[in-house]
């Protein structure tokens, strides 16, 4: 129910256009972790479809965010690793040649970051990834 | 340190990480990753080994081969594996490959570049990474051991450039063999790589003060290409480990004329030899340790090379625990070769041992009374074992059993009770009051008096396994 909300209202494009206008370093990171909930816990092909084919979650992979700030390095890669281990392997193929392999570049630019947690997260995502025979 | 060994850990990381991606088994993607690694990273690796020509990004010879022991052990793209085997080992190798190694790291690797065509060249790395068993620091010359270790156990390296190098393991042909009767498949044959075994077996020797670790590498290298069921050792390499089995037994003879060292070669001995038999051979040796790679000095040029004085200074002892690791290490091969034992220990100072809590028959057998553990317990009279036993007939229990030559006593006056502690052993002690205190003396003397002829006597029989050695040796007969 709450989803068909989120549906009906169009939130995701409210989403988007608040991570286009917005430079607010906790509306980010707020934007960053709704996303990776969303990631973790749909569960039908469908809703997931959807979800892929917004353009909030189109844009929100290659958005050029502060990637100084290491809140933010963290959100993204949480977000990132949810959305490489949650979707299928024929979402995930579409995701990458829509987007121009976006989510491979990037978790590509935290390989050798210097938390081994984000390295670790970013290895996870290349290495699925790969595994997809894309 | 700390420092470093967290860089290293953080390379090796990256190594399994693109391991895991060649084992995803797509070739068109896993080649394409070898060519690029072999573009960027090989000329920084491979450049240590080119004398002549340092380089701004060069890495010293230690960390170079601690990188490729690791790459050897793991990885799994015979592309990597085939060319680093050529490039270290192989008299000749392609002209291609060996301008890239002496180039600069590409930027990209945006072709693909054929390295296995073209004309075969002179290889200045094999000799320059053989000179190090000749001339490299103790450091190098373990690192070019496990590196040598790790080509022989890596599955993933091509079985043709394994035989063309002489390194393909006894296991493998012989399972080969026993398989290419039965399937008909074919049987990759060749003799083991003779020069390369002259070379370690030169570097063994006792006067060079190795860490065990090289010793251990070296023999088993040996052994994985060798020694087995159907042994191919020559008679000449098999005369060599009988004079450096000699050569290290000379050196435990020296120290043993020493009171001293005497009595920490009888400590040593049956501890070390247990160590030695629960080694397997062909069990991988890891490369855990990276204090090798630090001790570098700057030279005149301002040039960091590693110092090839790594110097390993020893007290006598930790000598003796040496020479007692290699000399076993070499006994146990040099027994499987004559397909004896190597897991009898050689020096019978008594009969079997009893079993702590099983019976002995009390009928035949003195015994002094104490009291253990607030309990009434029999100290049996025994040459070669500390008894203590429950104060019954026929048949008692024994409590507490261990060699004399392992003890040693201490006593308490005020509580008028005698320790007994064995040694090397934290916290193992029993503690014996006597009945009568005036007992205190007399009985800390004869348990003195036990334990220093448990000792000589143990002493005597290694003096006498060590002149039976010698005297094998001399007159060529089987160890």
């Amino acid at each position: 129910m709450i989803l068909r909300e989120f549906i009906e209202k169009n939130t995701q494009e409210i989403m988007a256009d608040v991570m286009e206008t917005c430079t607010n370093r906790q509306v980010m990171i707020q934007l960053l972790q709704t996303a990776t909930i969303l990631a973790h816990n749909l569960v039908h092909e469908k809703h997931k479809d959807y979800l892929l084919s917004s353009r909030f979650f189109s844009q929100i992979i290659s958005y050029p965010f502060d990637f100084t700030d290491e809140e933010i390095v963290e959100n993204y890669m949480s977000y990132v690793k949810g959305l490489a281990i949650n979707v299928s392997k024929k979402q995930l193929i579409s995701v990458l040649l829509d987007q121009n392999f976006a989510l491979f570049a990037g978790a590509m630019m935290f390989f050798n970051y210097k938390d081994s947690l984000i390295r670790t997260a970013s290895r996870t995502v290349i290495l699925t990834i790969i595994k997809g025979k894309v | 340190m700390q420092k470093l060994e967290t860089k290293i850990n953080e390379g090796i990381d990256i190594l399994y990480c693109l391991n895991d991606i060649f084992e995803q088994d797509l070739p068109d993607f896993s080649n394409k990753l070898s060519n690029t690694f072999i573009l960027t990273v090989f000329p920084v690796l491979i450049s240590s080994f080119f004398q002549d020509f340092p380089k701004p990004f060069q890495i010293s010879i230690n960390v170079s081969l601690t990188i490729l022991v690791h790459i050897m052990s793991f990885i799994s793209s015979p592309v990597l594996l085939d060319e680093i085997c050529k490039l270290l080992l192989s008299p000749e190798v392609g002209k291609k490959i060996l301008e890239i190694c002496q180039g600069n790291p590409a930027n990209s690797a945006s072709e693909d570049i054929e390295i296995n065509t073209g004309e075969l060249v002179e290889n200045p790395v094999m000799k320059s990474f053989l000179l190090i068993f000749q001339e490299g620091s103790q450091d190098e010359q373990m690192l070019g051991l496990m590196f040598l270790q790790a080509i022989i156990q890596n599955p993933a390296i091509s079985k043709n450039v394994l035989a063309d190098l002489g390194l393909l393991s006894l296991k493998y042909l012989r399972k080969q063999e026993l398989l290419s009767g039965i399937l008909g498949i074919e049987n990759i044959k060749g003799d083991y790589n003779g020069f390369l075994i002259d070379l370690i077996l030169a570097d063994l020797s006792p006067s060079n003060n190795h860490e065990f670790i090289s010793y251990h590498a070296g023999l088993k290298i040996l052994a994985e290409l060798a020694i087995g069921p159907n042994s191919r050792l020559s008679s000449k390499h098999t005369q060599i480990l009988r004079k450096l089995l000699y050569a290290f037994l000379f050196e435990l003879k020296t120290l043993w004329n020493t009171e001293l060292y005497c009595k920490v070669i009888i400590e040593f001995f049956e501890t070390t030899w247990e160590q030695i038999k629960k080694i397997n051979l062909n069990a991988i040796i890891p490369l855990n340790n990276f204090k090798y790679l630090l001790n570098c000095k700057t030279t005149e040029k301002g040039f960091r090379k590693l110092s090839a004085d790594n110097a390993f200074s020893m007290q006598n002892y930790e000598k003796i625990q040496l020479f007692l690791q290699v000399f076993f290490l070499i006994r146990k091969i040099l027994l499987t070769l004559e397909g004896k034992d190597p897991d009898e220990y050689p020096v019978q100072s008594g009969p079997n041992a009893l079993k702590r809590f099983g019976d002995i028959d009390l009928s035949n057998l003195y015994g002094d009374p104490v009291i253990y553990n607030e309990s009434p317990a029999v100290l049996i009279e025994n040459d070669d074992y500390f008894i203590l036993a429950k104060p019954q007939s026929p048949l008692s229990q024994v409590l507490e059993l261990e060699k004399w030559k392992n003890l040693m006593v201490s006593p308490d006056f005020r509580t008028s009770t005698i320790l007994v502690i064995v040694k090397r052993q934290k916290n193992v002690k029993f503690c014996l009051k006597l009945l009568e205190e005036h007992d205190l003396y007399t009985m800390l003397s004869k348990l003195q008096q036990r334990i220093q002829y448990a000792l000589s006597l143990e002493g005597e029989l290694i003096e006498s396994f060590f002149e039976d050695i010698c005297e094998k040796i001399s007159n060529n007969y089987l160890i």
